[in-house]
């Protein structure tokens, strides 16, 4: 897993790649809320992302809490078809703002604020 | 049959043996990618809430049954039936929404039979995936 943050258009974007798994959820969980401001507009581009278990998705989900208390704006980006099926099981689909691709998600997140 | 302590370093001897089972036995890349994410959630789920002490061990078996792929995994930790635990209600918003126990709700739908029982002393899941 590699985790890295940038910053677009006034947008925290976080680039999720790899495996996501309860190996090494613990430390993508302290990366990703550590790179969530308060009231930031946050994206996770999942484009590398090869595979997710639970113990992803709840960093994902914990990441999503913290940007919705703090007034901000969450957004999923490019989802392979791997992580997609996960998403689809665990009903994230239905609960989170999902973009197709980057460009996507940033309209997405800068219209809703 | 594998066997080793049940402690998270070991997850991915067990993901490596149940892959390369699984694709010897010709599934497919979707339940391939299953039968990973099951077996990563099983084990977990044993090092968090059957194993209590450094003695828990967890065997695994692979076997072809009826174009069938079975995976047998027990340990000898304390009682826990998996399967016992409520679904998580996956409809609500994200603020309402529990974190964790999805793990299990993941298991038992993304295999096709789970079930569990508890024989001498050990938890025993035994998971299938039709090829």
């Amino acid at each position: 897993m590699e985790i890295t943050t940038r910053e677009q258009d006034g947008i925290t974007i976080i680039d999720i790649s790899g495996r996501l798994d309860a190996s090494n959820s613990k430390e993508a969980e302290n990366i990703i809320l550590a790179a969530e401001g308060e009231e930031s507009k946050v994206i996770l581009n999942l484009e590398n992302l090869e595979y997710i278990s639970s113990a992803g998705l709840r960093v994902l989900l914990l990441s999503a809490k913290k940007a919705r208390s703090g007034h901000g704006k969450i957004c999923i980006v490019s989802l392979t078809e791997n992580v997609k099926d996960v998403f689809e099981i665990s009903g994230f689909s239905a609960i989170f703002e999902i973009a197709d691709n980057l460009e996507e998600g940033i309209k997405m997140v800068l219209l809703a604020c | 049959m594998i066997k080793h302590q049940a402690i998270l370093e070991n997850l991915h001897l067990f993901l490596e043996y149940a892959i390369q089972f699984a694709k010897d036995s010709g599934i497919n890349d979707v339940n391939l990618s299953r039968i990973e994410l099951a077996i990563e959630e099983t084990i977990v789920n044993i090092i968090n809430y059957s194993s209590t002490k450094n003695t828990t061990e967890i065997e695994m078996n692979c076997e072809l049954r009826n174009s069938a792929v079975i995976i047998e995994v027990a340990d000898n930790g304390t009682p826990f039936n998996p399967l016992e635990k409520e679904d998580p209600d996956i409809s609500i918003p994200i603020e309402d929404r529990e974190i964790g126990g999805l793990g299990i709700f993941l298991i038992k739908n993304i295999m096709d039979d789970v079930h569990y029982k508890r024989t001498d002393d050990h938890n025993i899941l035994t998971l299938e995936k039709n090829i």
